[in-house]
């Protein structure tokens, strides 16, 4: 009863202020004046904590992509209402730890949101997030109505959609997804993860979801993609709900290039990435490779 | 008797009074405070992966409910766990009336603070309003026949129970305008374009908007009605005072029938009687507390107004045994007796004649239940019409009947998936039910995991004319996306097929029944906005041996059943 009294009050502490209106409808691009790592991907095998920090490490450092003072924006995947061995959202080991290398690297600030399918306190309640995220000093902010402002997406089918603004208001923008399968798009990693910072009437993206999903990694640039694979879901995506759909793949996958990573991370199920329409789109529109045997690359643990 | 002690005599029922005064704002703070709890119980940052529980016991008040428990009890001749507990307020009506009306009854308070904020009623008036009248006995025949329709099977006297009057009037009547409001609120704050009212009204959010959830404002069809008629019973104590409570609480006339042998009687000195009224005109229980007039036993809720405001000390309550001027039981005719019952009676095969929905009928395909409800007429044996499942509901997915389950069922909980699904893995509905109409439901049976049987609210049919793939040849398939079984009941078969003299590739969306456990998740995201293209309906819910739809429902293959 106590723990439960303590959750009541405990809730949904972050601060949010919209920005002002100039601000929107622009390309976000998180990556400014941070330099392309070297190597370009890295993939860390281990416990979800220790492979994140092994690929961070191998990317040379938070420092490299996160300044002092910066206020950074992690996105996760807590889409569902699914427990972590689920593998439907983002582990919430791999979100702490990206929080504590955050702060360590002087970030002033560390929101964690993600605009959930399923309700979204149940979502970061049973991913594990919610707690994971205060415990390592970052704050989760919830959708809420009014968190929700119109932006011109300036895509080739995404035009002016509602925008959960907490996730844009940041320096830095980390997207951790999971990979997962996914019934229409084949396969959910990086790019599609971006979903998470819409609003509105999504549900109507599916007839275009390729073209959607390519015009949305083209208006947000993360920083830094951070992949969980370290449990994958391999059928029935993106929900899941049995663990025997799962696979223990123990691996996390890094880059600045969401393209190279979803098209490194399809093959684990047994995808090519030339089989998935918006990896090809995005790389023709350049943001990024769905080649990643030709980008340096390197494998840690 | 002297002048001074006449004063300590009226500073002890002064006090008295004060203590029931306290009395009542604790109780009603309590309520209220449990009923908002209710609502903010879905989650938060210190537990992770196990299921999300009430904490708290937040249907008490009807747990203590002893109309309630006898409804139950005289339906289904058992009595469910906690509603024992209506056994210490029956005990308390046995030794002292009508007293949980004025001390602990929350619609009574609310009631009470109606009528007294700002007084409407003065002088003569005010006197009058508060004289015993033959509309008080009302309430005694729709208590027989709330008891008589309980025989019969139905709980259907839920609807007139006070405590189940005031958490629906609350949480389905004020928590929704809160929402609506503070939602409001928010969001003109948001666009003032303006920092300081901007963060001021995140600030709203961030300390009440989890708790009152203003997303959540919306309640349909049955809820206007709950409102309209919950707002009359307030109103009406601007014109009679406790109007309710005096005319036609069934509670309120089982505890008053109770305690004909009370250990308590007013004493009244008519010398000492100086004909002020005050007593009269402070009654809360138009119980006739003046000497001369006969004391209505089973009217008073021993508020002590009348002993705290006489000047003279010419009334006072004493211990039983004191033949006092009263009237100890109040004056029904049998045949007022009978009519109620009669009417009970009558009621129940003629609510049950209705063709759809009625538990006779065919079942209505949008009677969809909660997870864990009864087979219909065991439903109905129990439904008491409190709204704990419908208030506690995260999606507020389950919403108060209006025609769904035929007239019986009015104000009975119905999912309506347009309006929010049922959560896949959320037992929250079925730990709140007091009466066991939504028997408790683990995750693991609700999802039909570890050799359970899996809880079926219905089963989810497409609409080819309307969906988009079949219909109009576009992709989409956000049902599947959102289906939650594993597998997923919604599969697809990918078809190469001519649209507008283009070939295309097109994923088709199919309903596998045997995995389908009606959540609806699948008509709330369907993008088709108004009516959608896939749509649950009653069918094959596992509650309902008749509403079956396989003939093997447990087999857990996929396709081929």
């Amino acid at each position: 009863l106590g723990a439960s009294t303590v959750s009541l009050l405990a809730r949904d502490r972050g601060r949010y202020e919209p920005l002002p209106s100039a601000h929107r409808g622009q390309i976000r691009d998180f990556r400014k004046g941070i330099d392309t790592p070297e190597p370009a991907l890295v993939i860390a095998k281990g416990k979800p904590d220790e492979a994140t920090r092994a690929a961070i490490d191998a990317l040379g450092g938070m420092e490299r992509f996160v300044r002092s003072g910066e206020r950074v924006v992690i996105k996760p995947n807590a889409g569902w209402d699914r427990t972590p061995v689920q593998a439907a959202n983002t582990n919430p080991s791999v979100v702490a730890t990206l929080v504590e290398l955050c702060l360590n690297a002087g970030a002033s600030r560390v929101v964690v949101t993600d605009n959930p399918c399923n309700e979204a306190r149940r979502c970061f309640t049973r991913s594990g997030i919610w707690k994971a995220t205060e415990e390592s000093g970052g704050e989760i902010v919830l959708p809420a109505d009014h968190r929700f402002k119109q932006y011109d997406l300036g895509g080739v089918i995404l035009g002016k959609m509602p925008v959960l603004e907490p996730a844009l208001d940041a320096d830095r923008f980390i997207n951790v997804p999971v990979a997962k399968h996914h019934g229409l798009s084949k396969f959910t990693g990086a790019m599609k993860n971006l979903y998470g910072v819409l609003g509105g009437r999504r549900n109507r993206l599916h007839q275009k979801i390729d073209e959607s999903i390519a015009d949305l990694a083209d208006f947000l640039r993360a920083t830094l993609t951070v992949m969980d694979a370290t449990r994958v879901l391999a059928r029935n995506g993106p929900q899941g709900g049995d663990v025997a759909d799962t696979l223990e793949m123990n691996q996390v996958i890094a880059s600045q290039d969401p393209v190279a990573v979803d098209a490194y991370a399809c093959a684990l199920i047994n995808l090519s990435a030339w089989d998935i329409p918006y990896l090809s789109m995005a790389d023709r529109r350049g943001l990024g490779t769905a080649s990643p045997d030709r980008i340096q690359r390197r494998e840690v643990s | 008797m002297s002048k001074i002690s006449d004063k300590q005599q009226n500073n002890k029922w002064n006090k008295l009074r004060l203590a029931r005064r306290i009395s009542q704002t604790v109780f009603l703070i309590l309520f209220l405070g449990l009923i908002v709890l209710t609502a903010g119980i879905t989650g938060g940052s210190v537990k992770t992966g196990s299921s999300i529980d009430v904490p708290y016991p937040v249907e008490a008040f009807l747990d203590i409910d002893p109309l309630a428990g006898a409804i139950v009890l005289l339906s289904t001749h058992t009595i469910p766990g906690a509603m024992i507990f209506g056994l210490i307020v029956l005990a308390s009506g046995l030794l002292l009336g009508r007293a949980f009306c004025a001390w602990i009854c929350p619609m009574g308070t609310m009631n009470h603070l109606v009528a007294q904020a700002a007084p409407g009623l003065r002088g003569k008036r005010r006197v009058e309003a508060n004289r015993t009248r033959p509309y008080q006995k009302i309430k005694y025949v729709l208590l027989f026949g709330v008891l008589t329709a309980a025989i019969f099977g139905s709980a259907v006297g839920g609807l007139f129970d006070p405590i189940c009057l005031a958490t629906r009037g609350v949480s389905l009547t004020f928590l929704p305008w809160i929402q609506w409001a503070l939602g409001g609120a928010v969001g003109t704050g948001m666009e003032s374009n303006t920092g300081a009212f901007q963060q001021a009204a995140d600030g709203i959010y961030n300390a009440v908007g989890d708790i009152f959830q203003y997303k959540r404002g919306v309640i349909v069809a049955g809820g206007f009605l709950i409102s309209v008629l919950f707002l009359a019973v307030l109103v009406a104590n601007r014109f009679i005072p406790r109007f309710w409570c005096r005319g036609l609480c069934p509670l309120g006339a089982l505890l008053g029938l109770v305690g004909r042998s009370g250990t308590l009687s007013l004493r009244k000195d008519k010398d000492a009687c100086d004909d002020c009224g005050k007593c009269q005109s402070n009654c809360s229980g138009a119980a006739s507390p003046k000497p001369g007039d006969r004391w209505q036993r089973s009217e008073c809720d021993l508020c002590l107004n009348c002993v705290a405001e006489c000047p003279n000390n010419a009334l006072v309550f004493g211990l039983a045994g004191y033949k006092s001027d009263e009237q100890p039981w109040p004056d029904l005719k049998r045949r007022t007796v009978l009519a109620g019952a009669a009417a009970g009676a009558v009621l129940v095969p003629a609510m049950r004649t209705g063709a759809l929905g009625s538990p006779r009928g065919r079942p209505n395909p949008e009677c969809i239940r909660p997870p864990g409800a009864l087979d219909e007429p065991d439903f109905l044996d129990r439904c008491i019409r409190c709204g704990q499942c419908m208030k506690i509901c995260p999606n507020n997915a389950l919403h108060p009947a209006f025609d769904e389950a035929g007239v019986e069922g009015l104000w009975t909980p119905v999912l309506v998936p347009r309006i929010g699904y049922c959560e896949p893995t959320c037992t929250l509905c079925t730990q709140v039910c007091p009466t066991g109409a939504i028997r408790s439901v683990t995750e693991r049976q609700k999802m039909g995991r570890d050799g359970e049987e899996m809880v079926r609210l219905g089963t989810a049919f497409i609409d080819r004319g309307r969906c988009l793939p079949w219909a109009v040849g576009t992709p989409c398939i956000v049902c599947e996306e959102f289906c939650p079984t594993s597998p997923k009941a919604i599969w697809l078969k990918e078809e190469e097929t001519e649209v507008r003299g283009k070939t295309v590739r097109l994923k088709y969306p199919h309903v596998n029944p045997v995995e389908c456990n009606g959540c609806g998740a699948c008509e709330f995201v369907c993008p088709v906005h108004d009516k959608a293209a896939v749509r649950v309906s009653a069918a094959g819910e596992s509650r309902s041996p008749s509403n079956e739809l396989l003939l093997d429902r447990t087999s857990k293959g996929r396709g081929d059943s």
